[in-house]
């Protein structure tokens, strides 16, 4: 138990200091999903033990999904993290919005996570979180998420009007809808101080 | 900590249909009460409730030094201020809630308050200890949750018994697709989200508004508990 406490203290400092942009609402419509058969495969992911498995979306991988989402399957992807420590699990949509693709990360359960409390389940509302995505080449693609401190700081100092809620401990959760989130992603997404830098890899095609 | 002992697997199966989360609380330190009579061990079925003061459980106690292990090496002893004296303040009037199922422990933090002549309290998870995952996994503050607060309206019974009474988050909701109540939200029909986000203060406009309509607290959201032993 004090371990699973420390670990569970550290990942808080952890995402408090990572600074991912989450957000309520996805950065995506239905005309915007692209599917790239050139992500699908295991990659490295920066850290010599970390890898991502990438594979095509599935009615069974997507099961937990309503059922638009379902439908939607095929055009998707779902991505599995593994490090020495964890593994987690995201439904990952492609879209091209601009010029760049994005690929907008939703978590999914684990195995484990499925047989948590349904009570003390719902008090957690799942975020997405998007990254730019560039292919280098069919081996290799850079990605780099956005950084929820640099939009905290526009929204600060007021030189960005996005739809937010300001948390009681002074964060800023992002509500605001699609058609908003695009509009931020097309203006910043050139503006390599809005990634958080931890976060940002390229990804080498293991196989 | 107030208890907000959840009818167990009835009452996880009801509300996770149908539960209502808030971003903002209901309760601030401003607001927040005791009612010390909610200590105890609670049963619902063949489930079991601890609720005792946040600050004496076991579980703030761990968080506690894993965080200030640092301010340690300093030795140095700073007095709170700002916001950290106010959660101190906060939560020495909090309770948590613990039960177990299937192996796995969970905790959560709760917090009463008043309207009126009612009684509330509000739930808002802390941690799941699940020895399987060791990794610390689960649905615990990363990025990619927000947790949000869930609402009961508490009945003391008795000293033995109590019972709370959630708000039916399906009513809700189809009374403000349909125009008949009002309360700030977001919603995403895609992916089936649906978030209160109205501020404590309108929270608790809307309960002093509507804490006394049986359609919202509905007795198939209710749950009775048992003081235990």
């Amino acid at each position: 138990m004090q371990k699973q406490i420390i670990i569970v203290a550290l990942i808080v400092m952890i995402a408090a200091l990572s600074g991912c942009l989450s957000t309520l609402h996805p950065l995506f419509t239905e005309k915007d999903l692209v599917y790239d058969p050139r992500l699908v495969g295991t990659w490295r992911t920066g850290d010599e033990d970390d890898t991502a498995v990438i594979e095509q979306g599935s009615a069974a991988s997507f099961n937990e999904l309503p059922g638009a989402l379902r439908n939607l399957a095929s055009r998707a992807y779902m991505v599995t993290y593994k490090s020495k420590y964890k593994t987690t699990k995201y439904h990952a949509f492609l879209c091209r919005i601009g010029k760049e693709y994005f690929l907008d990360y939703y978590p999914a359960e684990n195995s484990r996570q499925k047989t948590y409390d349904p009570f003390y389940k719902a008090h957690f509302t799942k975020m997405h979180s998007f990254y730019r995505l560039r292919f280098r080449d069919n081996n290799s693609f850079e990605i780099g998420q956005f950084d929820d401190g640099y939009l905290g700081n526009l929204i600060k100092q007021k030189q960005i009007r996005i739809q937010h809620e300001v948390r009681v401990d002074g964060s800023y959760l992002i509500t605001a809808p699609t058609e908003e989130l695009q509009q931020y992603v097309i203006k910043y997404s050139d503006v390599e101080e809005a990634y958080n830098s931890s976060t940002r890899h390229t990804y080498q095609k293991i196989q | 900590m107030k208890i907000f002992i959840l009818a167990a697997l009835s009452l996880g199966m009801l509300l996770s249909s149908s539960c209502l989360t808030s971003v903002h609380p209901l309760v601030t330190i401003q607001n927040i009460i005791e009612e010390n009579s909610l200590i105890g061990t609670w049963q619902q079925g063949e489930d079991t409730y601890v609720v005792e003061k946040l600050t004496k459980s076991g579980i703030y106690r761990e968080m506690e030094n894993s965080v200030t292990n640092k301010d340690k090496e300093n030795k140095e002893k700073k007095p709170l201020t700002g916001k950290e004296k106010e959660d101190s303040i906060f939560h020495s009037h909090a309770y948590c809630v613990s039960f177990s199922r299937n192996d796995v422990n969970y905790y959560m933090s709760g917090s009463l308050t008043r309207i009126d002549d009612q009684l509330y309290m509000e739930l808002f998870p802390i941690v799941i200890d699940d020895k399987e995952q060791n990794d610390g996994s689960g649905f615990d503050y990363t990025f990619n949750y927000l947790p949000g607060i869930t609402i009961a309206k508490v009945d003391l019974r008795n000293k033995n018994t109590i019972q709370l009474q959630f708000p039916d988050g399906d009513y809700i909701k189809k009374q403000i697709d349909d125009g008949n109540m009002r309360i700030k939200h977001e919603k995403d029909n895609w992916f089936d989200t649906f978030l209160i986000t109205a501020s404590t203060r309108d929270l608790r406009s809307f309960f002093q508004k509507y804490g006394h309509d049986e359609r919202l607290f509905s007795k198939e959201n209710s749950v009775t508990l048992t003081r235990k032993g």
